[in-house]
């Protein structure tokens, strides 16, 4: 494995937003990590960039392992070399992730000077070689142009761009098609795609998105008020969902021929950081609950195979 | 491609506004910097036999009390005037951005204790800290340029302060952040340039407050010394001859007032002209 999380827990102050999270992802593959808004997904990538300290969190357990080092004690100056270097992050929004002030081209060569320790015009060569690679036209003359110059789709390329700059070996990239238009979103999906199957990348990607995840990902990990709750393949993820979470959010992807009015939700909503139910987390929305499921917190057991569930019920699923 | 700075001072001097302030601070930019070459007489030629004399042909604005020329005394005094204001802002702005800039992206024990002094200076008029550190100096241009640089260092400090804090949590700072930059490279590549616009804009407006100061200290005879002239000695001067010949008076009063009037109105049109989001909205 690339990078392995286990059992990662971040806390600010009293409060732990994220608890027992256990992924893994390893060259040339993707890991899809799904989930609603606030259920930790960004925090668990800020934790693998060692970002926690900027906005005031901390690893409060569990172990971040690339490549063989654990990332947790990793000393700041190692880590920046990392950063960069050897992991790179894709962040949310293409809009605001480019310097205003800034041309494009000095964007994405920092990283290059940085990490490879190349020159002006060397960084400008690799530069104008990575723009090419990502389909973006005429790369000479938008590495002229400034930020508002671009469309969203073209920016976000930038922003890929100025990742792989680095030439790191694992990409996270924060639900980079959020910010897009529908049909932006499945080229720069696929570009993500072919960066990972032609670079061996390891790529982690975000998204609460089922549709990118089924096409895009090799493995998925579900994710529930800041715990991992179902982790596999992704076809066996859509065949057999094993967590209750996990069937509800598929039951929820509309599909092609369905008759009006029968669109379905998960009842209730996402409880907030102060007011987690005792036991699973996801008992109060849960349709199969047992009383058993409003005390004790299911562990996510992960098999052999590298599937696992944090369920009661999962084997009589 | 032109630069955007470029392009948005083309802005600027495009507009009416822009357009007239311009022209009339370049022409006393001009004025001051060629001082030596351009006016009539030396400024501190004195003829007796001239003595507070009406303007006429000989002499175009008149003569004061010792005969001088006030023409040539006057584009002398915008040589003092101008040098003076514009070396205090400059001094005041560089340190205000480096210590705004420190305290907004460390923040800490040092961001507190600078804040604290900033506060406590801030709480005073400029005028009266401007003439407490006068009065500790001594009387001379260069007091001068320290007590102006001095008593607007606060302001400079305060605004690079809050824009680097804005800026800092900023996604493109924590993409270069991601991308294992400095603190040295993400300050001034990236913080810096992005927080120049309003000091530069809060710096022309406070060169007009500048003038006005350094006109002040040089009225209460505590700017540049005689012969030197400076609009505010030239005026001080003046007062004994208020009603003999008004003119001495009067005339470096009105340089003052039109350069801050100008001033503040170049300051306004290059508000309108680097403001980059208003600009993206209409375009």
């Amino acid at each position: 494995m690339l990078l392995t999380v286990d059992m990662l827990r971040i806390r600010f102050g009293a409060f732990s937003p994220v608890d027992q999270v256990t992924l893994g992802v390893d060259r040339g593959e993707i890991l899809g990590v799904v989930g609603e808004s606030g259920s930790g997904k960004s925090l668990t990538a800020t934790a693998i960039m060692g970002l926690l300290p900027r906005i005031g969190g901390q690893v409060a357990g569990g172990s971040i392992r690339f490549d063989g080092t654990d990332l947790v004690d990793l000393p700041e100056s190692q880590m920046r070399r990392l950063r960069g270097g050897r992991i790179a992050l894709i962040t949310q929004n293409p809009m605001t992730s480019l310097d205003p002030m800034m041309r494009i081209g000095p964007q994405i060569d920092q990283a290059a000077r940085l990490h490879l320790g190349l020159g002006r015009s060397a960084a400008r060569a690799r530069s104008l070689d990575l723009m090419a690679d990502l389909r973006i036209p005429d790369p000479a003359s938008v590495y002229d142009l400034f930020p508002h110059q671009l469309s969203g789709g073209m920016k976000q390329r930038i922003v890929i761009a100025m990742a792989l700059a680095g030439d790191p070996e694992l990409l996270i990239a924060d639900e980079p098609t959020t910010a897009l238009d529908v049909t932006v979103q499945a080229q720069i999906v696929q570009i993500l795609v072919d960066l990972v199957r032609q670079r061996g990348l390891g790529l982690i990607l975000i998204t609460h998105d089922m549709g990118v995840v089924a096409q895009a990902c090799d493995r998925v990990a579900v994710m529930y008020c800041g715990r991992v709750v179902e982790l596999a393949r992704v076809d066996a993820l859509f065949e057999h969902p094993r967590h209750p979470y996990t069937q509800a959010l598929i039951r929820c992807i509309p599909r092609n021929g369905m008759a009006r009015g029968t669109m379905t939700a998960i009842p209730g909503m996402v409880p907030t950081g102060m007011t987690q139910p005792p036991g699973c987390r996801f008992n109060p929305r849960c349709a199969r609950v047992e009383s058993r499921c409003r005390v004790d917190i299911p562990e996510l057991l992960v098999g052999p195979s590298g599937n696992g569930v944090a369920c009661h019920l999962a084997e009589a699923a | 491609m032109t630069d955007r700075r470029t392009l948005a001072f083309l802005n600027a001097v495009s507009t009416f506004k822009g357009g007239i302030s311009g022209a009339f601070l370049l022409l006393l930019v001009i004025a001051a910097l060629l001082a030596p070459w351009l006016s009539p007489y030396p400024y501190d030629l004195q003829d007796l036999g001239v003595m507070n004399q009406a303007p006429s042909m000989t002499h175009l604005l008149g003569t004061d009390e010792f005969g001088r020329d006030v023409l040539s005394r006057m584009i002398t005094g915008a040589r003092t005037s101008l040098s003076v204001s514009i070396t205090a802002i400059g001094i005041s702005v560089v340190l205000g951005l480096v210590l705004g800039a420190t305290c907004g992206y460390f923040g800490g024990t040092f961001d507190r204790i600078v804040m604290t002094v900033v506060d406590l200076t801030w709480s005073f008029p400029e005028i009266l800290i401007a003439l407490m550190l006068v009065a500790i100096i001594g009387p001379g241009l260069e007091g001068v340029v320290i007590a102006i640089a001095i008593a607007y260092l606060a302001q400079f400090t305060r605004l690079t302060r809050t824009q680097i804090m804005s800026l800092k949590s900023e996604t493109y700072v924590e993409a270069t952040v991601s991308l294992g930059a400095g603190h040295t490279h993400i300050l001034f590549s990236h913080l810096l340039p992005n927080a120049l616009a309003p000091v530069l804009v809060a710096a022309m407006l406070a060169t007009g407050d500048a003038i006005i100061l350094e006109a002040t200290l040089g009225f209460f005879g505590l700017g540049a010394q005689p012969p030197t002239p400076s609009w505010g000695a030239m005026m001080s001067s003046g007062t004994a001859q208020l009603f003999i010949a008004p003119w001495v008076i009067l005339l470096p009063g009105l340089a003052v007032a039109l350069t801050v009037v100008f001033l503040n109105l170049f300051g306004d049109a290059l508000i309108a002209a680097l403001d980059v989001r208003t600009k993206l909205r209409e375009a």
